[in-house]
């Protein structure tokens, strides 16, 4: 028997039932109080504030609050030797940088490979920016479970000595992350690790150096804190083995279009690969960008020339600072590559 | 009451099941279906927009929930497929269907990737056009095409032929890309 397609769905969607779930007092409520917000907040900035990007609304701006932030007793650490003696053996972190989709080391989180569990320790990539995008897993127990804030501080070194720190606050109901429970991509089932439940958390990490205004190319030993730190806290117990490569951006791209609006939309450092022009306006870019983080990155630097979601004239992506282009980003090629939507908005 | 209460009143007296209905058709459950809905009518009536009645209203709130259905994906994009590690909550059982028929097309409908469902929504439901549906998703002509072409496939083999979306498919594909890349 053959089934009309449109005429189903239009009867899946509007036949049926005229019993509404949905109850016009609670949303009332939501929609008087935000109206209220609204006539109160004048001169209110965009929806995406300078500096930071809505991906979760754990990203914190770099550099804020110089000095508040930093952890005191932890750069000039030998971590190496703390890490001895304070050892945490049941944190796992795997990279996972938006944009791609989920790393194998994500999928297989708890499994052994070559005679050692994936997530501890190994390579976590190269990273031409200096924002991690990490996951992080860790069994269940009184100090984790689904809901708490999910602190984390990440220790870059070298010859055991901490160089270069990133934190992820934890604060109760202000927590940048909490813990998630884990389950496969398959099944909706948690990932069993023997006798225990998995938990997961993600945050993106903005590494900051001890030394100088920023971390230099180069390969880094990775040690995470586990727990919900504050501003300050010395170290407690921290997982290691973890490596990362930082990368050198390169140079600005060349080649764009000579009416491409460079101010108003940014592009990543690369190699300009394609341009092409939309027949309504606006432009096709392929920019080939080292590491594994140039979605993120790209938005990141959007955002910092004041681009920002407006469902009012882009349902597709994000509108420029002046009003004029929307943007979409998103990775080409197996991440390889980054594609640049550019359209004049209306 | 103000004017803008009563068009709410009616919009979801009128209309609710069936904004429910079209945002499950999207997420793939119908919690996530109603929290989609709640939120973008929240959304629209926030905005002091002159709301006059229910039906300009369902346009505008449908609008929205097609937004913050493809803002929510965007996201789960940037966390790099994190969300498939949450645990699923129990799924509560969606709206009664009236017909075997209809509970066929909406749970098929609902084991197509979020952007097949998409596309299958708004071009047989919706009825846009193929550059319309590219521009509302921010995707290319082409892949809205193969979308189409790989959705009906995917359906086909749960629903048996559909020739309606099939005609179409054989349409659209014969129509010139409208962007080049």
């Amino acid at each position: 028997m053959s089934t009309h397609l449109r005429t189903d769905l239009h009867a899946a969607i509007d036949g049926g039932t005229q019993d509404s779930p949905l109850t016009s007092a609670d949303l009332l409520r939501r929609i008087r109080r935000r109206r209220a917000v609204r006539s109160g907040a004048q001169g209110a900035v965009g929806l995406v504030a300078a500096g930071a990007v809505t991906a979760g609304g754990v990203h914190l701006a770099a550099g804020s609050g110089d000095g508040e932030l930093r952890p005191g007793t932890t750069c000039g650490t030998d971590v190496a030797a703390w890490a001895r003696t304070h050892r945490d053996d049941d944190l796992r972190v795997v990279a996972q940088p938006s944009g791609r989709e989920m790393s194998p080391q994500l999928r297989s989180l708890g499994d052994v490979d070559e005679g050692r569990e994936v997530g501890a320790g190994g390579p976590l990539g190269e990273w031409a920016g200096r924002t991690l995008e990490l996951v992080a897993a860790h069994v269940a127990d009184d100090h984790h479970a689904p809901g708490d804030g999910a602190g984390m501080r990440v220790m870059l070194a070298r010859d055991g000595e901490v160089v270069g720190w990133a934190q992820n606050v934890a604060r109760g109901d202000d927590a940048a992350s909490t813990w998630q429970q884990a389950a496969t991509v398959d099944t909706p089932e948690p990932v069993v690790v023997p006798g225990t439940t998995m938990l997961t958390a993600y945050a993106w990490l903005d590494l900051h150096a001890c030394a100088g205004s920023d971390l230099p190319a180069g390969t880094y030993d990775v040690y995470v804190g586990d727990g919900p730190v504050t501003a300050n806290a010395p170290v407690a117990d921290v997982a290691s083995g973890w490596t990362v490569d930082l990368l050198d951006p390169g140079p600005a791209v060349t080649g764009l279009p000579d009416d491409f609006p460079v101010d108003d939309v940014p592009v990543l450092p690369g190699e300009l690969v394609a341009a092409a022009p939309h027949v309504g306006g606006g432009w096709h870019l392929e920019v080939r960008v080292p590491g594994v983080d140039a979605h993120g990155r790209a938005w990141r630097l959007l955002a910092e020339h004041g681009a920002h979601a407006d469902t009012e004239r882009s349902l597709s992506g994000y509108v420029t600072a002046s009003g004029d282009w929307t943007v979409d980003v998103q990775p080409w090629d197996r991440g390889e590559r980054i594609s640049y939507d550019v359209r004049p908005v209306g | 009451m103000p004017a803008w209460e009563q068009v709410l009143d009616e919009l979801l007296r009128t209309r609710g099941a069936a904004l429910v209905r079209y945002a499950t058709m999207l997420t793939g459950d119908s919690r996530s279906g109603e929290d989609l809905v709640q939120d973008a009518v929240v959304r629209c009536f926030t905005r002091r927009y002159a709301l006059r009645e229910a039906h300009a209203a369902e346009s505008y709130v449908r609008r929205t929930i097609l937004t913050l259905f493809v803002e929510e994906h965007r996201r789960r994009r940037r966390w790099g497929a994190v969300q498939h590690l949450l645990a699923r909550a129990d799924e509560s059982p969606g709206p009664e269907p009236t017909s075997s028929a209809r509970l066929d097309v909406q749970s098929a409908v609902a084991t197509l990737p979020p952007r097949q469902r998409a596309v299958v929504v708004l071009r047989f439901y919706d009825d846009l056009t193929v550059p319309e549906i590219a521009r509302t998703l921010g995707i290319a002509d082409g892949t809205v095409k193969r979308y189409l072409s790989e959705a009906t496939e995917r359906l086909e083999r749960l629903l048996g032929p559909l020739q309606d979306a099939r005609d179409d498919v054989s349409l659209i594909d014969a129509i010139p890309e409208r962007s080049s890349r």
